[in-house]
């Protein structure tokens, strides 16, 4: 899946509480929306805004083209929050909780994305994507399709995970056992569309490959990622073993644990590092065996 | 580049496969029959697979027997399944089964919790990839009820563009009694009908449903996906803007990426909901990009109940069934048009194996709002 690679990263924009902790509850989404409701939105969409908004102010623009401009958010697990809290109201036994009907509205699995979509004023193709621990890999390749086919010049691409109720039962939600440290956070890249206005050589750098499988062996995967000076690696927990087998390259850990999606985080984090031009490859493996890998460059 | 609809499979409250598809829809039969009440919730008119709780089906066993049926049928033998893309449409996933368990222990007077593991709404194209033997991407989109539209769209996209070889389109959804409290409570839920783009219509009534369709590059049958477009409607996380302008836009995108004239039409599945909104939204829609007299459309969702994400695929594949026949199906629920003249059909429509292009429409929760065409070649 090479075709629609390298893809110009202008803009990004991180939130990410450290391990373990959890992220304020005051977020500031940096832009208006509509009726000033953003006080009024769950955790999961707010802490989505704000770290788009930093992507968009990251990249310089004021005004997305409206139809030009797509949103695609990759998320593990969802709104559960809102799920949840609409549920244990509706069944409430004690009379104390009444449901909202604007909770479960914003509990689908595209709210996030539909606020951002509404903040930012876009009209173009709005998706809402969930493949556990490949769920950022497959938001970059729904957007590089669109890109390619010139159905939009700009991407906001993003990943967005919180706790649900909190660290122990998000990690055990994905398969994983405690005391396995998760995190919880939100990262959002701007990719342009090569040849398209917003492609100039100010670019921040570039995704380079972002692929994915049902099944595969990451250590043929790690084999084929460079080494040497300039070369990053970041592995989700389950890809753990393999660290020995890191070679030469760094061992990125930006202590952003937060999963399935913190690879996303992590080439935030790769990109507002100061210093020099780089790589960074992300692997990531799911309980299920399916394997994503995404490369980087960063320009110096 | 063609992109053929090589093998399509179902199952909803009709039954599963072709000929229950067809039987159901060309004699306006309506699957929609009033229930027990899901969890200890008032009893709803629904329709259900079976008479059991789908949840007690299991939605992994629903979703693997449909994959097993489309894939026997285009006979694919184990290195074609390694090179199967898997695009999932779905809002509840695995979920449903893991309500059933919190319902229990809600009783009790505990928590929700994790027990189940179940993951998000990914895990199960994760697990029907990995039983499946598929060594290709797997994408789940959660666009509410145009999940699976979405999914259809990009999935041919992929295929054209090469990046996958072949992809199996699957929607699913059971039914939750969050879903069916949250319509209630949003006022979206009919108790006295589902009747699309009625005077009348007061809401939409829920139904589950599973389907799958393989798509392939090549290939010489007789349903072609042609292209469709993907837009965004930001009036309300609800509802779309009443005057339909998001829905026109996107119908006129996807003919113009398809390259059929607005003339060229032969019919279109419209969403149809039953609620008023939604149709008030779709009428106007189709007022704008074809008149006062646009092609002959109908809703299959006063038949099969409104299945949520699956709806795309299941009334996809049921269209297409019926095209086999020779005939458009009516509008179950229907009886008074909301506007004069403008009205979905009444009795199914023969077509008696004409070639066509079909305009198929999507818009949900969320703001995404979907249209996609696909060729038939016709009989004659």
């Amino acid at each position: 899946m090479s075709a629609h690679w390298p893809l110009p990263v202008i803009g990004f924009g991180l939130f990410a509480a450290a391990p373990g902790e959890k992220l304020p509850e005051d977020l500031e989404p940096f832009i208006e929306l509509p009726g000033k409701r953003f006080r009024k939105l769950g955790r999961f969409v707010r802490l989505g805004l704000a770290a788009a908004s930093r992507a968009s102010r990251s990249a310089g623009i004021e005004r997305f083209p409206s139809a030009r401009t797509g949103i695609f958010l990759g998320s593990g697990l969802g709104n559960l929050p809102d799920l949840f809290g609409f549920a244990q109201a509706a069944h409430d036994l004690t009379g104390e909780l009444m449901p909202s009907p604007i909770q479960f509205a914003n509990s689908v699995g595209n709210s996030a994305a539909f606020y951002i979509a509404q903040a930012f004023e876009l009209s173009g193709p709005v998706l809402a994507l969930s493949q556990e621990e490949v769920s950022f890999e497959s938001a970059l390749i729904s957007a590089a399709c669109l890109l390619e086919a010139n159905d939009i010049d700009l991407a906001l691409v993003g990943a967005l995970d919180i706790f649900q109720p909190d660290e122990v039962e998000h990690v055990q939600r994905m398969g994983y056992e405690p005391p396995l440290t998760a995190g919880e956070g939100s990262a959002w890249l701007v990719l342009a569309r090569p040849g398209s206005e917003w492609d100039t050589p100010g670019a921040l750098g570039s995704i380079q490959l972002a692929q994915m499988s049902a099944v595969g062996d990451p250590s043929q995967l790690l084999e084929s990622t460079p080494q040497g000076e300039g070369a990053s690696l970041w592995l989700n927990p389950r890809l753990a073993p393999l660290w020995e087998r890191a070679g030469g390259r760094t061992r990125f850990d930006p202590k952003l644990a937060f999963f399935p999606t913190g690879n996303a985080g992590a080439i935030c984090a790769f990109l507002q590092e100061p210093g020099g031009s780089g790589t960074l490859h992300t692997l990531v493996q799911g309980r299920d065996g399916e394997l994503g890998h995404i490369a980087v460059e960063r320009r110096g | 580049m063609r992109i053929e609809i090589r093998a399509a499979a179902a199952l909803s409250c009709f039954g599963e496969g072709p000929e229950a598809h067809r039987l159901a829809l060309r004699t306006g039969r309506c699957g929609l029959l009033q229930r027990p009440g899901h969890s200890g919730g008032p009893a709803l008119p629904c329709a259900r697979i079976g008479d059991q709780s789908s949840a007690e089906l299991r939605p992994l066993e629903l979703a693997e027997h449909t994959l097993q049926s489309v894939l026997e049928q285009a006979g694919l033998g184990p290195a074609e399944r390694r090179s199967c893309a898997l695009f999932l449409g779905t809002t509840t996933g695995l979920s449903a089964t893991e309500e059933l368990l919190w319902l229990e222990q809600h009783r009790l007077g505990k928590p929700w919790h994790a027990n189940m593991r179940s993951g998000g709404l990914g895990r199960l194209a994760a697990v029907l990839a990995s039983r499946l033997g598929s060594r290709a991407p797997l994408f789940t989109y959660t666009t509410a009820c145009t999940s699976t539209a979405v999914a259809l769209v990009m999935a041919a996209r992929l295929v054209r563009a090469g990046q996958v070889e072949r992809a199996l389109v699957l929607g699913l959804d059971v039914l939750m009694g969050i879903a069916a409290d949250g319509f209630r409570y949003l006022q979206l839920y009919s108790e006295t009908g589902c009747r699309p783009f009625d005077r009348d219509r007061d809401g939409l009534q829920l139904g589950e449903g599973c389907a799958a369709l393989l798509l392939e590059k090549g290939g010489s049958g007789r349903f072609e996906m042609l292209d469709g477009a993907i837009a965004h409607d930001s009036s309300h996380i609800a509802s779309g803007s009443s005057d339909g302008r998001t829905a026109a836009g996107v119908m006129a995108e996807a003919m113009r990426r398809s390259r059929v004239e607005r003339g060229s039409i032969t019919a279109i599945k419209a969403h149809g909901t039953g609620t008023p909104a939604n149709d008030l939204s779709e009428l106007n829609a189709l007022t704008k990009i074809f008149g006062e007299r646009p092609p002959p459309f109908s809703s299959l969702k006063g038949a099969l109940g409104h299945t949520l994400g699956a709806s795309s695929a299941l009334e996809t594949a049921a269209w297409l069934w019926c095209l086999e026949e020779g005939f458009l199906p009516p509008t179950v629920g229907f009886a008074n048009a909301a506007q004069p003249g403008l009205e979905p059909l009444r009795q199914p429509l023969p077509l008696d194996g004409r070639p066509g292009v079909h305009l198929f429409n999507a818009f949900g929760f969320g703001g995404t709002s979907v249209s996609y065409l696909i060729r038939d070649r016709g009989t004659r």
